[in-house]
């Protein structure tokens, strides 16, 4: 699955980040996942140990921030808060929307220790 | 020996593109001789492949080549159609066949690169092992082999999977999504960020709609929900019916600087 993927990429980031201020460890890193990101928060948290393991956020202490999907409407020109990509407006319930928050995938923070 | 094109394990950081150090705020705090650094980082966890496909795509522009990056589920028909748009019995498309290139991409065996070696297309197989998809590096390690000339229509046959490729931009111009008349017309919603990621949706094995039950209005309805710009072609890679249009959209798609 490709949360795997996704976690292997955080790891190499923050291995990157780490090298540049000499830190060998990392005490709490903080992740944003949208709803809409394509990510399933459970898989990821699932796999998470598993593929951090002997790597340098093995002990780290780790926050998943969960981030709402939010939608424009271009006709109504209103937000709403979405649970797909291709809900409708629930004014005019047409498909004529825009995706405005909800598909994050970041790093957020990390904190390293010397 | 000419030079690689890719370095492997690029440094992404030293890529002209590559986001600036200033939006990184870091705050320090020492106590018991421990160093705590917090730095917000807010970066994106796909920084690396999304610069390494600018990469790519940066380079398909200097050397005036067009990327096709085909996803589907397994057995939709991304090598058949191939097959049928490579193979030497294609007319339409006679004038550009010493442009074609393939990057193919499957977990294990060699056996669609063999069907595309027929053609006499030049070839590479990449093999993920346990991947799911492809990504924007092994696409890169793979120009490398094939170093494709200047002027190449590159079509990049991706894992078949309908979910992990939408995430990896591989550096392609257009992403075509295949789906078979066998597979139901609410994949689309099951699966969308892949539809709403393409910018072409290719119907294939039409000529078994006599034996379905399937609504092709449907299909293409829940579809458009995803993505309103999404084009359509219909046609058969086995029977034939539908695959000039291709041939005609791939021709319109390679552009005009590309017809020397």
């Amino acid at each position: 699955m490709h949360e795997v993927s996704i976690i292997m990429n955080v790891v190499s980031a923050v291995e990157d980040e780490a090298r540049k201020h000499n830190a060998t460890v990392v005490e709490h890193i903080v992740l944003e996942v949208g709803d809409l990101a394509g990510v399933d928060i459970h898989a990821l948290e699932f796999a998470w140990e598993p593929c951090v393991k002997n790597t340098i956020l093995e002990h780290a202490a780790r926050s998943i921030t969960k981030m709402e999907g939010w939608a424009f409407c271009t006709r109504c020109r209103c937000e709403f808060n979405v649970q797909t990509i291709f809900d409708p407006c629930p004014l005019c319930k047409e498909h004529v929307t825009r995706i405005i928050r909800g598909t994050e995938l970041k790093i957020r923070s990390i904190t390293l220790l010397n | 020996m000419r030079d690689m094109l890719f370095p492997k394990n690029m440094d992404v950081h030293q890529a002209p593109f590559a986001p600036a150090e200033s939006n990184v705020k870091t705050t320090e705090a020492s106590s018991n001789n421990i160093k705590r650094k917090h730095i917000d980082l807010n970066q994106d966890i796909l920084m690396k492949n999304n610069l390494l496909a600018e990469h790519n795509r940066r380079f398909f522009e200097k050397k005036k080549i067009t990327a096709f990056n085909l996803v589907s589920s397994p057995g939709s028909g991304k090598t058949a159609l191939l097959e049928k748009t490579l193979g030497t019995a294609n007319i339409i498309l006679e004038d550009i066949r010493n442009r074609f290139y393939v990057i193919e991409g499957d977990q294990q065996t060699t056996s669609d690169a063999e069907r595309i070696m027929i053609t006499g297309v030049p070839v590479t197989q990449i093999n993920t092992g346990k991947g799911c998809h492809l990504d924007a590096q092994m696409v890169a390690d793979a120009l490398n082999d094939l170093r494709p000339e200047e002027h190449a229509i590159l079509f990049i046959e991706n894992i078949g999977n309908l979910v992990c490729p939408s995430m990896f931009d591989l550096g392609e111009h257009e992403r075509i999504v295949i789906i078979s008349v066998t597979e139901g017309e609410d994949k689309p919603l099951k699966y969308p960020d892949m539809f709403a990621g393409s910018q072409l949706c290719i119907i294939n094995k039409t000529d078994l709609l006599p034996y379905l039950k399937f609504d092709l209005a449907k299909l293409k309805a829940n579809a458009l929900q995803t993505n309103p710009h999404l084009e359509f072609l219909e046609l058969s890679c086995s029977s034939g019916e539908g695959l000039d249009q291709w041939f005609h959209w791939l021709k319109a798609h390679v552009g005009q600087d590309q017809l020397v």
